[in-house]
């Protein structure tokens, strides 16, 4: 589970590169080339890269936090085991990521602890509460599945190694999404209880995944360097009507009811009422539904939602409870000096 | 851990440790049968290549069934950037296409590393056309054993999206067959009333 | 499936459940340091062998279920505290400390080896098929666990202490691993439970030894009691009623429900 979508990138920087350079890197860029890491590359692309992959990285380590919680509760021997192999690949998911901004000079160790000290930001959507096992359901199906249609168009981008990377982070996507799916299967087709514990947990859920992709695209956004350069390939509106077209039939086929909701400032639905401009708009074949509160988006990423200290607190604890074990490791060896 | 997971307050501002630094990286590739090439999967960091070996197999050992691996310290593996003066037997890896990972095609002696590259696109199949060559010292691959266990014997299909698909498939039908009746009552009501 | 007589059908089960509460309490212990383990490395394989003994206890729990005609899942979760019969050295909670992690590892890897291997002799056909696969993953384990004893033993003056702290204080829990359950003696003679050709406990302290040895620190560990009455006889630690109250309770919500 991750979303790269809204890493904030300002790269206005070209002024100073080699014209000439850069119109042969643009050229391969529109060319569908992909572009190595030894390749020649703007500095702002780089350095850009070097972000992206970082953010999401630090995505899929705090995205391992709420699942986490859940492992030891999960109701069968075969969701005890799928549950850890999920949070498991979240953190491989992102080890390899990391590999990749390490190979753009910053150091892991670096990372961790700008990740750790809120130097650098990780998805909005981890500072949510998971109190049910429904939510665990829910995050697998609908922020996986929101996930895989991100990092689909990411995986046609044009850098190669994070290209690789989404290929590889795609096929284990899938696993969980289909877990996910056969969870919330199971919870609906299940008892009153167990319907119900659904129910709520998707009214947590709903607004969340829709606002995964990210804020409203800008006017000009084909034009920034993301879109230009291939970092990113679709944009956050349209990715999120895909989403909205493919979740809310599947949701009412489910027996699931869509609403918008209140909550209170941890996160706990306080009131609810069916979202009445939920329909499917035959001419445009796009179901219409109400916009997300964008200031609830905003609060949430300035640090006010409802676990983003909790989420911290956790990785900052394994951080310091973990140094000892590396630095006896690390006693010794070889390793690099830290880069800059 | 529960409890701890449950009682932590957020310790803030800067940490009062100096920055460890990384381990040293290493790039492993995967064979998925006995006789077929190694095939670049990714990387891990480690103290040393018995580390390596360990991290690799329970990470990208476990992508799929395979049944050997390699890691390669990052510094013995060159595209022909930093030129190894090592005389000795290279490794040779080849990206055929754009996009794809590295497979291991064979292996050359040679001086230095820029002679293997040079001697393995004369020599081995398909490198003149390759996107990429890279070589690699073969006294710096440490491998599995042949009896090792790296795929596990017990089922895996709680960890893979196929476990789950004809479950997925049958509850789908089962609720949208509820739905039909749903329906089907509805316009019953419709015709009687 | 090969017929157990009437009069060893109890204790075999109890075996079994022996063999897989260690291997899924385990499991639960180790499966909640995924995604907070002291390297990103470290925390898959840390979480990929949690996963295997939870994959072994399930495998296991399946073949009792079919002795004794219940589910897997109804003999994971749905026993009352005595019913386990798991040692106490897997209940202890580890306080997120890494160091007792991985002492508790090596304790209960090699006699996990060492349980399997003469499993894998049983004459009971579906056991020593299941446990000679259990047992070639085992190896996995019982390598990682000696890897990081030995690294963090000789490693800096501070890893040393804090894995002499945790040796020390698991050491005197681990011989209860080797508590019979009722009947054993009965298990062994008729094959089901073949002894091995040298001591086991023996065999076990001196492979322990031999390790900690290696890693500069110092072990003491004494022969479990003659009579003794402890997780094999489903007396436990007050650490198993915490663990059982959070492990089961979404399980307990709807006991008969698929989850």
């Amino acid at each position: 589970m991750s979303g790269s979508s809204n890493v904030g990138m300002h790269i206005d920087h070209v002024a100073d590169e080699d014209p000439q350079k850069l119109a042969e890197f643009e050229a391969r860029i529109d060319a569908g080339e992909l572009i190595e890491p030894d390749d020649w590359m703007p500095a702002a692309y780089r350095k850009g890269m070097l972000k992206m992959a970082e953010h999401h990285a630090n995505s899929e380590i705090i995205g391992a936090l709420p699942e986490g919680e859940w492992i030891t509760r999960a109701p069968s021997l075969r969701r005890k085991l799928a549950l850890t192999a999920k949070v498991q690949d979240e953190i491989g998911h992102g080890q390899m990521l990391y590999r990749i901004s390490q190979d753009l000079g910053k150091t892991r160790d670096q990372m961790l602890r700008d990740l750790i000290t809120g130097r650098t930001k990780y998805h909005n959507v981890f500072n949510y509460p998971a109190p049910t096992w429904g939510d665990i359901a829910m995050i697998q199906w609908l922020i996986d599945g929101a996930a895989i249609m991100n990092q689909k168009t990411l995986a046609d981008g044009a850098f190669g190694p994070y290209v690789r990377t989404m290929r590889r982070i795609n096929m284990e996507e899938a696993f969980h999404f289909k877990s996910g799916e056969d969870m919330v299967l199971t919870l609906m087709t299940g008892t009153q209880r167990q319907r119900e514990m659904c129910q709520e947990a998707f009214d947590r859920w709903w607004y969340p995944s829709i606002m995964f992709f990210g804020p409203p695209d800008k006017p000009n956004s084909e034009q920034l360097p993301p879109m230009r350069w291939r970092m990113k390939t679709e944009l956050n509106d349209s990715l999120r009507q895909r989403f909205v077209n493919r979740f809310a039939p599947a949701a009412l086929d489910l027996g699931l009811k869509i609403h918008i909701v209140t909550k209170d400032p941890d996160g706990i639905v306080t009131s609810k009422t069916p979202d009445k401009n939920l329909r499917l708009n035959e001419q445009t074949g796009n179901w219409q539904f109400t916009a997300p509160d964008w200031d609830e988006f905003y609060r949430v990423i300035r640090g006010h939602g409802p676990c983003n200290r909790k989420r911290l607190a956790l990785r900052r604890l394994s951080y310091e409870q973990g140094r000892w074990v590396r630095k006896a490791v690390l006693k010794g060896s070889t390793a690099l000096p830290p880069a800059a | 851990m529960s409890k701890i997971r449950e009682h932590i307050t957020l310790v803030e501002g800067d940490l009062d440790t100096p920055i460890e630094g990384d381990l040293e990286p290493y790039v492993i590739f995967t064979q998925l049968a006995t006789g077929r090439p190694y095939i670049y999967a990714g990387w891990v960091d480690a103290i040393d290549a018995a580390m390596a070996i360990q991290f690799g197999r329970e990470h990208y050992g476990q992508d799929q069934k395979c049944v050997g691996l390699w890691a390669i310290p990052k510094p013995a593996i060159t595209a022909g950037g930093a030129e190894m003066t090592a005389r000795g037997r290279y490794e040779v890896f080849l990206r055929a296409e754009s996009g794809e990972p590295h497979r291991s095609a064979g292996c050359v002696e040679a001086e230095s590393s820029r002679e293997a590259l040079d001697t393995a696109r004369r020599d081995i199949s398909g490198a003149a056309e390759a996107r990429s060559i890279w070589v690699a010292l073969s006294e710096r691959i440490v491998a599995t054993g042949p009896d090792d266990v790296i795929w596990r014997l017990t089922d895996q299909t709680y960890r893979m999206a196929r476990g789950y698909a004809s479950e997925v498939r049958a509850k789908w039908e089962e609720v949208r067959a509820r739905k039909d009746i749903e329906e089907y009552e509805k316009d019953d009501l419709k015709e009687m009333f | 499936m090969t017929s157990i007589r009437q009069d060893l059908k109890e204790p075999f089960a109890d075996l079994l459940l022996s063999v897989a509460d260690d291997k899924f309490i385990l499991g639960h212990r180790n499966s909640d340091w995924t995604g907070l383990a002291p390297m990103l490395e470290e925390d898959i394989a840390f979480s990929s062998l949690a996963q295997d003994e939870i994959a072994h206890a399930k495998a296991l729990y399946e073949l009792i279920g079919g002795l004794l005609g219940r589910s897997a899942d109804e003999l994971a979760f749905g026993r009352a505290l005595e019913g386990y019969r798991c040692a106490t050295i897997v209940e202890l909670p580890d306080e997120f400390d890494w160091a007792t992690a991985i002492c508790r590892q090596l304790l209960c890897n090699r006699f996990d080896a060492l349980r399997l291997a003469r499993l894998a002799r049983s004459t009971h056909k579906p056991l020593a098929d299941l446990a000679s696969r259990l047992a070639a993953e085992q190896r996995i384990h019982v390598e990682h666990a000696d890897s990081w004893i030995v690294r963090l033993g000789a490693g800096t003056e501070d890893s040393r202490r804090r894995m002499q702290r945790a040796l020390d204080a698991l050491a005197p829990e681990a011989p209860m691993l080797f508590e019979p359950v009722d009947g054993q003696e009965r298990l062994e003679s008729a094959g089901l439970y073949p002894l091995a050709a040298t001591d086991m406990f023996q065999e076990w302290s001196e492979s322990i030894a031999a390790v900690t040895g290696k890693a500069g620190l110092r072990l003491t560990i004494q022969p479990p009691a003659a009579q003794t009455n402890g997780g094999r006889h489903g007396r436990h630690s007050k650490h198993l009623a915490e663990l059982l109250d959070e492990m089961c309770e979404v399980y307990r919500l709807e006991p008969n429900a698929a989850w």
